[in-house]
C-alpha cells in the first residue's frame, strides 16, 4: 500500500485519486474505541447491531477494474475486498489471522508451508471452493501482485495434494509469506480456476470471490453496487482489523465516484452518503461541526517522504544527499502540507509503524537543519550549481506545497531548484527515469507492517534505487524470520542504514480520517476500511 | 435544400480525418502510461511491460494507428482499456445524462436570455434595462462551478430539496432524472443565458429602430405583438448562432460541472479517459465531438432558413 495510499487519501486531487503516532497500533481499532473522544454521546446510543438498509459511501472515484489482484491502486481495494477473501488477513496488531485458509503450518525447516483450506466456503456462483482454485489464485498472485512478484522467487512448488489443502514449497525461507498473503491490497484472492484460466494475466471481468458481499452491477461513474452473499460462511474469531468474523449487516452497498471533495461533503452534510473517503484535512472542522456526523482518525496512517535519485546525476554522491538533508527543516514543511497539528507529527524518526516502530534510530540526524553545515557538504561535493530537478504535482495538494517549502529552504543552503509540475501519471513515469530528475515526493503507508516489504523504498528496482548489500542481507533476515523479535531486529538495522545511506528523507508522519453518519456503527479505522461488520443504526 | 445538406455533409470527411490524425498522435505522444495506471503506483516495470503486451500497446506507433485508422474508417472505434466495451457504446451510455443536461440547459439559458433580453431592450436606459445588465455580467463573471458549489449547499443542504449529486437514469425514474439535472442545468442555464440576453438586447435594439415596426405599429398591431411577433422574429438569428453554439459546447462534455455534481455523462468520461491515458476513448470522444459540431453547424443553418424565409440555399 506504499504510496498507492496516495490516489486514494490525499486526493482532493481531482479532489482525484487516492498519517504517526505515538498511539502504536490504534490505528486498528474500530471507530469507538478509537474516536471515543470525538463521538457525540448520541451516537453511542444503539450497539446492538441490527442488519437491513443500504450503505451508501461517497468515493474518490472509479476503480481501474474490479479485479482486487490485478491493481494497487487503493479505490480498487476499498471497492471490492469485501467480495473476495484470500488466506488470511491482518488483525489489529498486524498479523496474518486465517480466513479461508484454517492456519499455517511450517514444517521441514521453515521450508514448507501448509495451508489447510476451510471446506464449507462456497464462490458466488454456487461452487464449492476448492484446492485447486486455491492453486491458481496463489500462482496468479505470484504473477501478478507486487508482493506476489516478491515472494516468487522464493517459492519451488505450489501444490494440492488433496482438494481442501494447499501445499508451498519453498527454496529459501520466507517466515512473512502468511503476512503477504494477509494483504488487502492487491490481495491474493481466491477465484474460481475456470474463471482464471478465461482471462489469464488480463483484469478478470467476472467478479466472482467468497466474501460476505457480492458484486450486483457497475455502472461506471455513476456507481458499483455490491448485495449480501446470504451463503457466507465466517470464521468464528473475534473481528479485529481486517481479520475474524466478517458479517454482512447491510444488505447492500452502493459506492458511488463522487470526484469533488466539496460535493463529497455536502453529500455527508445533507444525508445522502453514509460514509465518505478522501475529504482533505481544510475540511475537518466543518465535517467536526456538523452533530450529524462524526469523524475517524487512522492514526498511524503514511509518512511524507522526499525520495533522492541514486541512480544518476547529482544524488549519486552521498555527501550531496547529506546536504540535501541537512538544509531542510520539516516543520514548516508539514504545515504547508497537511495544515492543522492534528494531522501530523514529526516526532519520530520511524520507518516502520505497529511492532516495528523505532523511535530511536536515525533521531540524531532526523529533522536537524544546519545550514552551514549542508553548504560546507555542498563544497566538498563540488556542487557546481546544476539545478536540482524535482518533480512534483498538484494532483496531491500536499505534494505540491511539501515542494515548494523544501525549495526556498534548499536555495537557502544553496542548491538550484528546477520545481517540476506536472500531472501524476506523468511524474509517475518520469521517476522511472534516473536520467532527468533529482528528486520526487509521495506517500508511504504502513511500513513494514502492513503488510511488510511493500516499503517501496527499500526495492532496488523501484524508483529512487536504493542498493546497498547490506540493506539487502537485513532485508532477507526480515522476510525469512518466522519470529517476529527477530523481524524486529531487521527492520531498525533497515532504519540505520536508511538513515546512514541518506537514502530519502522521511519528512513526517500524517493521518487520514473519514467522515460517517452517526448511525453508521461497527466501522473500522483500518487503511482500507471493510463494508463488513457495519451496520446502520437509529 | 438536399444538395446543400449533402455539400456540407461531404465536407464534413476532410476536417474528421485531420481530427482523426490529430486525436491519435495527440494522445499517444503525451506522457503516461493506461498500463501503469491500471497496475497502481507499485506496479514493477516488468508487470507494465506485461500488461502493455497484452493490451498491444508494444506494437510501433505506426502500426498501431494504421490498425486504429483502417478500424475507426469501418466504425470500428476500438474498445476502451478500462470499461472493455467497444468505444461508442461507452460514449452512447454517457449520453442520455448529457444531451437531457444539456436541454435543460438549453431551455433555461433561452428562457432567462431572451426574456431578460426583450425587456431590457424594450425598457431601454430605465432601472429595468440596467438591472438586465447588471445581471447579465454576473452570468459572464461567475464560474460554473461556484455557482454549482452554492446551489449544492442550499438546496442540497440547507433546504434538502433536490439531491446534491448523482444522476438517476430516465430509465429508473423520469422525475428523479430532472430532480437530479436541475441544479446542473440551473448552474449552466443561468450562466449562458448572459451572453444570449447581450444578443437579444443589441439585435431587439436595432430591429426596434427599423420602418417596418413603426409600420406595424401605426396599424395599429398591439405592443406585445410588435415585439414578440415581428421584432423578436426578426432579431432572433444571431440569438440562434449563440444558442446553437452552447448547444454544441454542453454536449460536448460538460467536465466541470459533471465533475462538480458527479454525472455520468460525456464531461466525466473524457476527464477519466485523460487522467487513465484511455486512448481509444480519448481518440473516439475527440471524433464525436467535431462531429456533434458539424452536424450542429448544419443543423442552425436549416433553421435559419426556417426561421427567416429570406435565407436561401446556396
Amino acid at each position: 500500500m506504499v504510496d498507492s495510499k496516495v490516489p486514494r487519501r490525499r486526493l482532493l486531487r481531482t479532489g482525484l485519486f487516492l498519517g504517526a503516532g505515538a498511539a502504536l497500533g490504534g490505528g486498528w481499532m474500530t471507530g469507538p474505541e478509537k474516536t471515543a473522544g470525538l463521538l457525540p454521546t448520541a451516537a453511542a446510543a444503539s450497539m446492538t447491531p441490527v442488519k437491513g438498509g443500504t450503505l451508501k459511501v461517497a468515493q474518490v472515484g472509479d476503480p481501474p477494474t474490479l479485479d482486487i489482484m490485478a491493481s494497487t491502486a487503493d479505490v480498487v481495494t476499498n471497492d471490492t475486498q469485501a467480495i473476495f477473501e484470500g488466506f488470511f488477513a491482518l488483525d489489529a496488531n498486524g498479523n496474518a489471522q486465517p480466513v479461508l485458509a484454517t492456519g499455517a503450518q511450517w514444517s521441514n525447516g521453515n521450508l514448507t508451508l501448509t495451508l489447510p483450506l476451510r471446506t464449507n466456503v462456497l464462490f458466488h456462483n454456487g461452487a464449492q471452493m476448492t484446492a485447486a482454485d486455491a492453486a491458481a489464485s496463489f500462482q496468479r498472485w505470484l504473477r501478478l501482485a507486487p508482493l506476489g512478484q516478491s515472494a516468487a522467487s522464493a517459492v519451488k512448488e505450489v501444490s494440492a495434494p488433496d482438494s481442501h489443502t494447499l501445499v508451498v514449497q519453498l527454496s529459501r525461507p520466507l517466515g512473512l509469506l502468511p503476512v503477504y498473503l494477509a494483504s488487502a491490497n492487491a490481495m491474493a484472492a481466491v477465484m474460481p480456476r475456470s474463471i482464471l484460466e478465461k482471462y489469464g494475466d488480463k483484469p478478470v471481468q467476472e467478479y466472482i470471490g467468497t466474501g460476505p458481499y457480492m458484486f450486483k452491477e457497475w455502472k461506471p461513474d455513476a456507481y458499483l453496487r455490491l448485495v449480501r452473499w446470504d451463503k457466507y460462511a465466517p470464521v468464528r474469531q473475534a473481528a479485529s482489523g481486517y481479520a475474524g468474523q466478517r458479517i454482512a449487516y447491510v444488505d447492500q452497498v452502493t459506492i458511488f465516484p463522487v470526484p469533488d471533495v466539496n460535493t463529497r461533503l455536502a453529500g455527508m452534510k445533507s444525508g445522502e452518503y453514509d460514509l465518505a473517503f478522501s475529504v482533505p484535512p481544510d475540511q475537518y472542522a466543518q465535517a467536526k461541526a456538523t452533530p450529524t456526523l462524526r469523524v475517524a482518525f487512522l492514526k498511524p496512517s503514511e509518512w511524507f517522504i522526499f525520495n533522492l535519485n541514486k541512480k544518476g546525476r547529482m544524488f549519486t554522491d552521498l555527501k550531496m544527499r547529506q546536504a540535501f538533508r541537512k538544509a531542510l527543516d520539516h516543520r514548516p514543511i508539514m504545515e504547508a502540507a497537511f495544515g492543522p497539528q492534528e494531522f501530523w507529527s514529526i516526532a519520530s524518526p520511524t520507518i516502520g509503524y505497529l511492532a516495528y516502530q523505532d523511535d530511536k534510530t536515525g533521531a540524531d540526524v532526523f529533522n536537524h537543519q544546519d545550514i552551514p553545515g549542508a553548504k560546507e557538504l555542498l563544497k566538498q561535493a563540488n556542487y557546481n550549481g546544476q539545478p536540482l530537478v524535482w518533480l512534483t504535482t498538484k494532483n496531491y495538494d500536499y505534494m505540491y506545497k511539501g515542494a515548494l517549502v523544501a525549495k526556498s529552504q534548499l536555495e537557502a543552503a544553496g542548491f538550484k531548484v528546477d520545481l517540476q509540475v506536472m500531472d501524476w501519471a506523468t511524474l509517475v513515469q518520469r521517476r522511472g527515469q534516473p536520467d532527468v530528475y533529482d528528486v520526487f515526493q509521495t506517500g508511504m503507508g504502513g511500513a513494514p507492517a502492513i503488510p511488510p516489504a511493500m516499503d517501496a523504498f527499500v526495492v532496488d528496482k523501484w524508483p529512487g534505487w536504493w542498493s546497498n548489500p547490506k540493506k539487502d542481507e537485513a532485508m532477507q533476515k526480515f522476510e525469512g524470520s518466522v519470529s517476529l523479535a527477530d523481524r524486529k531486529a531487521a527492520w531498525s538495522e533497515v532504519q540505520r542504514l536508511f538513515y546512514e545511506d541518506a537514502v530519502a528523507i522521511k519528512v513526517g508522519d500524517f493521518y487520514d480520517y473519514f467522515i460517517m453518519q452517526n448511525k453508521v456503527q461497527g466501522f473500522t479505522a483500518v487503511d482500507f476500511p471493510p463494508y463488513w461488520n457495519i451496520w446502520l443504526g437509529s | 435544400m438536399a444538395r446543400f445538406i449533402v455539400r456540407r455533409l461531404v465536407s464534413v470527411v476532410p476536417v474528421l480525418l485531420l481530427v482523426a490524425v490529430f486525436a491519435f498522435f495527440l494522445v499517444h505522444l503525451t506522457p503516461g502510461d493506461p498500463a501503469a495506471y491500471m497496475l497502481g503506483p507499485l506496479a514493477t516495470p516488468a508487470q507494465i511491460d506485461q500488461l502493455r503486451e497484452a493490451l498491444n500497446l508494444n506494437v510501433p506507433l505506426p502500426i498501431q494507428f494504421e490498425r486504429w485508422f483502417l478500424g475507426a474508417l469501418q466504425g470500428n472505434l476500438g474498445e476502451s482499456l478500462f470499461m472493455s466495451i467497444p468505444v461508442p457504446l461507452a460514449i452512447w451510455q454517457r449520453t442520455e445524462p448529457t444531451f437531457l443536461l444539456t436541454l435543460m440547459a438549453v431551455a433555461i439559458e433561452v428562457l432567462i436570455g431572451v426574456s431578460a433580453g426583450v425587456v431590457a431592450a424594450t425598457r431601454r436606459n430605465t432601472w429595468v434595462d440596467q438591472l438586465a445588465i447588471a445581471f447579465t455580467s454576473l452570468g459572464l463573471s461567475i464560474p460554473s462551478f461556484w455557482l454549482g458549489l452554492n446551489l449544492i449547499f442550499f438546496f442540497g443542504v440547507n433546504l434538502r430539496v433536490l439531491p446534491v449529486a448523482g444522476y438517476v437514469p430516465l430509465g429508473v425514474s423520469w422525475i428523479g432524472a430532472i430532480r437530479s439535472l436541475l441544479m446542473p442545468a440551473c448552474a449552466l442555464g443561468f450562466i449562458s443565458s448572459a451572453l444570449v440576453a447581450r444578443m437579444t438586447r443589441a439585435s431587439m435594439l436595432e430591429v426596434l429602430s427599423q420602418d417596418f415596426v413603426r409600420t406595424a405599429r401605426a396599424k395599429g398591431v398591439a405592443e406585445r405583438g410588435v415585439i414578440w411577433r415581428h421584432a423578436l422574429r426578426n432579431a432572433i438569428l444571431p440569438v440562434i448562432t449563440v444558442v446553437g453554439n452552447s448547444f454544441a459546447i454542453l454536449l460536448g462534455g460538460l467536465v466541470v460541472t459533471e465533475q462538480v455534481f458527479a454525472i455520468p455523462g460525456v464531461g466525466l468520461l473524457v476527464i477519466h479517459a485523460v487522467l487513465h491515458r484511455d486512448y481509444p476513448v480519448i481518440q473516439g470522444v475527440l471524433l464525436y465531438i467535431v462531429t456533434l459540431y458539424v452536424f450542429i453547424n448544419v443543423g442552425m443553418d436549416i433553421v435559419y432558413a426556417l426561421v427567416d424565409p429570406r435565407i436561401k440555399f446556396g
